[in-house]
This record gives structure tokens, C-alpha cells and sequence, in this order.
């Protein structure tokens, strides 16, 4: 019946949204995230296996900006992104032999500038702090869509 | 002045308006801008509102995967192997790495083919809930079946996201094995997921697939017979649809098929309302195989270290995508990277048989068509 199928929509009007004000409220992603990198100088050695694996070639080797000379990294370069290329494959971080790379919940790199899109080691190197603060939970009962996003701190911890 | 002598006789006879005896056809060019076709054009030729015949006409969006696959690593082909069908990208992955397997003659072990058959299975459902959304219910002009499907289909996402660290583009499958263990809060989010998902197909079966609307528009519409589907080299649920028992899954089992017991659903009709629900049903059976693999999971690792090199040879690997059967042809010289892979889809198949199923049907019934059959322009033009 036709007046079943209207039925079922006009259900809908006393079920709560799920709906998040993005960019007022962000959602905090789950661990292992793959957004833009992170990049730990004192444990990269240089070995170049992340260019090697990238697909997009969009990794190079720099010295370090401010010249210091890491001892485990003899020829003192490390690895400097081009965001504008990177699909965010994260084989890098996955075949890093020392663990110098890793995930992070930062995915809003869009800049004004094409240049500002090349990462240097040390900018990498930083922890994102544009994390969000909201969670979704998920309910999965009749009376909600199925998710709602509730602040972080009001979280049980389980 | 002088007058033009020529002016004064008669320079052509008075044109004569008579009714054309014979039917007046037009063609139209629907597409390439997207007016719900994708990525490609349909040069339909009408008369009135009936199609007399259509060429579909294709390559827009070609982007030469299979000869930038000879450029890449074994492992860095796995991200641009796996755009050309985003929304089914498990598949696409998957396809791809089971000859490179079978050549460096690794096994996964038990429990990561059970994360694998997890991980599909969730894209297929992700997979028909998009089609759901566009290919069925824009396609058809039924809105509320868009907005209901999206929601729930992101709900899949964030569990995806939770296991792969992607929404959409996994590349969660590399030789030897998949990339991570299931999450902690994994399984309790995913059983109550699935459970939720069951109760939205009752809801969606009484506001799409038993509507009386949805019925009149598919019902009927677009018949495939079941030798033609044969005949054409049809896969998938479109083969289904036409009374068809076949699925990779169940004829040459990959991942761990071979232990999880479900049906294949087929529909005797052929026509679009078939191909509508088998891929219903298919999201039922997807429900089936996630809660017995969740159950029957083994303990262990999850991958082997595979080496980086492709041995010498020759290999296919044969999945049950979301759009029908794909075979990845992958051939090794011993180095690093494939010396040729060979990419045949469901999408492309499935374009064989518009053509022939656009023929005197009503233009307002060419969506409908066109949305059974579930074509993805960007995979079938790889």
C-alpha cells in the first residue's frame, strides 16, 4: 500500500537527527586515523624505504632546517611531504622499519597557498592539536537513527 | 535604378506543407554531464516519447590504471587500483592482490581471510546501499529512499573508518594479508550495527521495494531473458536477475566462503524490478556471512610477510564485486613491479546490455534501466 510507504516517512518526524555542526564541532576520529603524518626526527634514519613504497611520489629528502645532526641518521635527511599529491595510503607509515611515522586524526590541511601544501620535517614533526571533541555513539534502538555525537568528556569510559 | 531582370521571376517554388507520412525520429545526446548517467553519453534516438535505439558511448573518464600498474610497486599499485570503484574498493583490492598471492605462493592465514570476508562483505552492503540511494531511488525520483539509505550507509563508513583508518579508500589488503586486527570495540558496535540494519530493511522494504510506485516504474521494464543474459556475457546480480545461479563466491570460493553457508538469491523474472531485489536480498545474505564469520573467527595471525618481488609467471584472481564477477590478469618478470595487469569488471559487462534493453521502452523508463543495471562509469572505463 501506498499509505504504508508515507507511513514509514512520517515516522521519521519524531526521530532525533544525527546531524554535527561541522567546523563549530568536530568529531574525534577513531584511533589510527589515517590523516597527515607525524614524524618522529629522532628515530628516522633516513633509509628512504617510505619514497620507495609511495605511490604518488610525493615524499623527498631534506636536511633539517636548523642543521642539527641526528646520530642515527648519517646522512642527516628526512623525509618532507607534498600534500597535494599524498592519497593518504599510509603504506609509509606501515613500512617505516624504525617507526618514525605514524597516523594522526588531523585532515584539514587545505591551504591558500600550493607551496604551503609541502610539509617540511619539522612541521611534521608537530602533534595536531584541531582534534575533535565530539564522539558518536551508537545506539542502534528504535527511537534514534541510530547515532548520536555526544561530547567527549561526557563519555563512560569503558 | 535599374531592376535585376532575375528579380521578376520566380526563384523557388512555394514550400508545401504536408504531414510526414513516415515516423520523424530525433536524436538526443544524453549526457555527458551527469543528468543522472555518469560519466557518459547515450546517444539516444527517439520517436515521441519512445527510444527507438540507443549507443552508449564511452571512455570519458578512462585513466590507464592498467598501464600505470606497470609503473608502481606490487604494493603501491593497491591505492590507484582501487579508484576506479571507490565505493567498492575492498573488492577491487582484494581482485588484485589473489594472483600476486598465488605467484609469490603465500597463504593468508585463517584469521586474516575472515577480516578480509568481513571487511567485503561490509563494502557490499555500502556498495548496494549507494546504489540504493542514486541508481534506484534519484534514478526513480524517490528522494526519501536517498536520504534514508545515505544515512545508514554512513553508519557502515564510520565502522570502516574504525578498521581500515579510511572512509571510502581502504587499501586495507596488501599480499599477505590485511593491514590490521579488528578494533576492540569492533564486534559489539558491528552486531548492534547489523541488528539496527535489519530492522532499516523491513522499513525500506515497505517504503521502496513494496511501493506501488516503485512497482509500476520497474516492473516489467527492461526484460534481459535468461539466454540473452547468458549470451551476453552478463555477471553479477544482473545475471541473477535473470534467473541465474551464479556467484564466484560459491563456484571458485576465495577468503573463507568456502566455510560460511549462504544463499545466492536469484529472480526468475529479468526485468528491473528483479535486478531491484536480488541486490535486497544480497544485503540480507551479507547480514548472514558478517555474523557467522564474527562467530566462526580463529585465533592467530592475521598476515605473512610477503616478499616485494612478483615472481616469474601468470596468474588471475577472480572476486564477486559488488557489479559482478572481476578478474585481475597479473604477469610477473621477477622484479618488483607487474611487467602487465589486465582488469575485466562487472561495470563494463553490464554496459554490453543496455543496448539492448533500451529499445521501445518510454523515455521516462531509461533511468529505471540504467539504474538496475548498477554501471559505474569510472570502473567499467578503468
Amino acid at each position: 500500500m501506498v499509505f504504508g510507504a508515507m507511513y514509514e516517512g512520517i515516522k521519521h518526524i519524531f526521530k532525533r537527527t544525527f546531524t554535527l555542526k561541522y567546523p563549530y564541532q568536530k568529531v574525534l576520529l577513531p584511533k589510527g586515523f589515517r590523516g597527515r603524518h607525524i614524524l618522529y626526527m629522532e628515530k628516522c634514519t633516513g633509509c628512504g624505504i617510505c619514497a620507495w613504497i609511495c605511490p604518488e611520489r610525493c615524499i623527498s629528502f631534506v636536511p633539517p632546517a636548523d642543521g642539527k645532526e641526528h646520530p642515527q641518521n648519517p646522512e642527516n635527511r628526512f623525509p618532507q611531504y607534498w600534500y597535494a599529491r599524498c592519497c593518504f595510503c599510509h603504506f609509509c607509515t606501515d613500512y617505516c622499519p624504525t617507526g618514525a611515522l605514524d597516523y594522526s586524526p588531523d585532515y584539514e590541511l587545505a591551504e591558500y597557498d600550493r607551496e604551503l601544501l609541502v610539509w617540511s620535517p619539522e612541521r611534521l614533526s608537530k602533534v595536531p592539536t584541531n582534534i575533535g571533541t565530539y564522539r558518536s555513539v551508537f545506539h542502534g534502538n528504535k527511537g534514534s537513527m541510530g547515532v548520536t555525537y555526544e561530547p567527549v568528556e561526557k563519555q563512560p569510559k569503558t | 535604378m535599374t531592376t535585376n531582370p532575375d528579380q521578376t521571376k520566380p526563384t523557388a517554388p512555394p514550400i508545401a506543407i504536408t504531414a510526414a507520412k513516415e515516423p520523424s525520429t530525433l536524436d538526443v545526446s544524453v549526457g555527458p554531464q551527469h543528468p543522472g548517467s555518469g560519466h557518459l553519453r547515450m546517444l539516444m534516438r527517439v520517436d515521441g516519447d519512445y527510444i527507438v535505439s540507443v549507443d552508449p558511448d564511452i571512455g570519458y573518464v578512462h585513466r590507464g590504471c592498467e598501464k600505470i600498474a606497470e609503473y608502481r610497486t606490487a604494493v603501491s599499485n593497491i591505492p590507484h587500483l582501487e579508484r576506479p570503484c571507490i565505493i567498492d574498493a575492498i573488492h577491487l583490492n582484494w581482485g588484485y592482490v589473489l594472483p600476486i598471492e598465488e605467484l609469490q605462493g603465500i597463504v593468508v592465514p585463517p584469521r586474516g581471510q575472515y577480516i578480509s570476508t568481513i571487511a567485503a562483505e561490509m563494502n557490499r552492503i555500502m556498495s548496494h546501499l549507494y546504489w540504493l540511494a542514486i541508481n534506484a531511488g534519484v534514478f526513480s525520483g524517490h528522494t526519501t529512499i536517498f536520504m534514508y539509505a545515505f544515512g545508514d550507509r554512513d553508519l557502515f563508513i564510520e565502522l570502516a573508518e574504525m578498521l581500515t583508518g579510511a572512509r571510502l579508500t581502504y587499501s586495507f589488503l596488501p599480499p599477505g594479508g590485511p593491514r590490521r586486527d579488528l578494533p576492540a570495540e569492533f564486534q559489539d558496535r558491528l552486531l548492534k550495527l547489523l541488528d539496527y540494519f535489519e530492522r532499516r530493511l523491513v522499513e525500506y522494504d515497505r517504503i521502496f521495494f513494496s511501493n506501488p510506485l516503485v512497482i509500476a516504474r520497474a516492473k516489467g521494464i527492461g526484460t534481459l531473458k535468461r539466454d540473452e543474459a547468458i549470451k551476453l556475457g552478463m555477471t553479477g546480480p544482473v545475471l541473477r536477475g535473470s534467473g541465474v545461479k551464479y556467484d564466484v563466491r560459491k563456484v571458485e570460493p576465495y577468503g573463507a566462503y568456502a566455510d560460511l553457508d549462504f544463499e545466492i538469491p536469484v529472480f526468475e523474472e529479468g526485468d528491473s524490478y528483479a535486478r531491484f531485489l536480488v541486490r535486497f536480498e544480497e544485503m540480507k545474505q551479507s547480514i548472514k556471512i558478517i555474523r557467522q564469520a564474527l562467530e566462526k573467527m580463529p585465533k592467530g595471525p592475521i598476515a605473512r610477510k610477503a616478499p616485494l618481488i612478483i615472481p616469474e609467471g601468470e596468474a588471475i584472481g577472480r572476486v564477486e564485486s559488488s557489479r559482478g564477477e572481476l578478474t585481475y590478469m597479473v604477469k610477473g618478470d621477477n622484479s618488483d613491479k607487474p611487467s602487465r595487469v589486465k582488469i575485466m569488471n562487472g561495470s563494463f559487462r553490464s554496459l554490453i546490455a543496455l543496448p539492448y534493453l533500451i529499445r521501445n521502452v518510454h523515455v521516462a523508463d531509461m533511468p529505471i534501466i540504467y539504474g538496475s543495471l548498477d554501471y559505474w562509469p569510472v570502473e567499467a572505463d578503468r
